[in-house]
């Protein structure tokens, strides 16, 4: 029987090198196309024809973009609306990203630390950069919590540094896990449905208990899979949101 | 129907809005989500703070040459942070709470003096 990691293998479909780093055509390339594709498609569908009474797909496309800036809104307020497009692109690449990772034979792109720790270094990146841009040296503030009595500070200002430097990897790490974990669960279970079907005999009628579980463990990853990207989104606000309002 | 009749119909639905707004919960979905959202996001975050703050004393000893104390040092410190945010997020959701609460109590007390009145 099949492991359940090796959906999580990558194929290079062609090999490609720019400059010396390998920059093949692979799985992972293919499904980001995909997704980037569906989400294209998706928009084009929906902005067609903009009308004053939106149709089905421009209300899809609306409640979606109203969300999005719902949600900036309550966690960045009225500076955060040129993160807007930002957000908004993270959230559905993500959330497409994870949802066709969910078919059949397909690659979930996220289940790859690379992944998802590139989009957290960028975001971390670009968080620092903002601080310092917007607020200069006063960005070192956000290290030191207002009303600290002083001799504290000796041990509250490293925590925070600590906690600070943590981010890139508790966004990454959490995105990764949870694709990860949900979809080899998901493999081993639908396995003993094959292995239980193969022993034969009394055994062979308790194959529709993991079936079962099966379509249990779908509908709960395809809620963990909107949840994480929603997650991916909010933190990415709060996280801006320090740096622009240096706020705790 | 009389004027004062109108009036009074319109203060008990204004009253009976208040009441409704202060009855209104969360659509429980929501609120499922929402916990799940933050429980996954505390939990990692303890955990991965501890680790980060491991990994800088480690790196710290190498440098110093004072193996293993900053390690140790340094990963309490990482465990401290991720407490530290559990226990700001907990306050905070207390303090939403209390002021929801807070809310709810005065429309009530609100409504009650409107059907006093009349």
């Amino acid at each position: 029987m099949a492991s359940p990691l090796e959906q999580f293998a990558i194929q290079r479909y062609t090999d490609l090198s720019v400059a010396g780093f390998d920059a093949s055509f692979t799985n992972a390339a293919l499904f980001m196309l995909i997704a980037t594709s569906l989400i294209w498609a998706f928009m084009f569908a929906g902005l067609r024809q903009s009308a004053l009474v939106p149709g089905r797909m421009q209300a899809a496309v609306e409640s979606l973009y109203e969300f999005i800036v719902g949600m900036v809104h309550e966690n960045i307020g009225p500076k955060g609306r040129a993160f807007i497009p930002f957000i908004f692109t993270l959230f559905l690449f993500i959330l497409v990203l994870n949802v066709i990772g969910l078919f059949p034979f397909s690659f979930t792109v996220t289940s790859h630390l690379a992944v998802t720790f590139a989009f957290a270094t960028l975001i971390f990146v670009m968080c620092v950069g903002i601080g310092i841009a917007r607020h200069g040296f006063h960005f070192l503030e956000l290290f030191v919590p207002p009303n600290t009595p002083w001799p504290l500070l000796i041990l509250i200002v490293p925590i925070e540094i600590i906690s600070y430097l943590s981010r890139p990897l508790t966004l990454s790490i959490r995105l990764f896990a949870n694709m990860t974990a949900g979809h080899i669960l998901l493999k081993v279970f639908a396995g003993f449905v094959i292995s239980l079907g193969a022993a034969g005999g009394a055994l062979a009628f308790l194959f529709p208990v993991p079936l079962v579980m099966t379509v249990a463990f779908f509908a709960l990853e395809l809620l963990v899979a909107v949840v994480q990207a929603y997650v991916f989104a909010l933190l990415t606000c709060i996280y801006l949101n320090d740096s622009i309002n240096l706020s705790h | 129907m009389t004027d004062p009749d109108r009036q009074r119909d319109l203060d008990d639905l204004e009253a009976r809005l208040a009441a409704a707004k202060a009855r209104h919960e969360p659509d429980p979905r929501e609120v499922a989500t929402s916990a799940l959202a933050a429980s996954t996001r505390y939990a990692m975050e303890i955990a991965v703070a501890t680790v980060v703050g491991g990994a800088i004393g480690w790196q710290l000893d190498r440098w110093l040459g004072t193996k293993p104390w900053l390690a140790i040092l340094f990963l309490l410190l990482g465990l401290a942070a991720g407490f530290i945010n559990l226990f700001r997020a907990v306050n905070r959701e207390t303090a939403a709470m209390e002021a929801n609460e807070k809310a709810a109590r005065e429309a009530k007390a609100s409504s009650a003096r409107d059907e006093k009145k009349i």
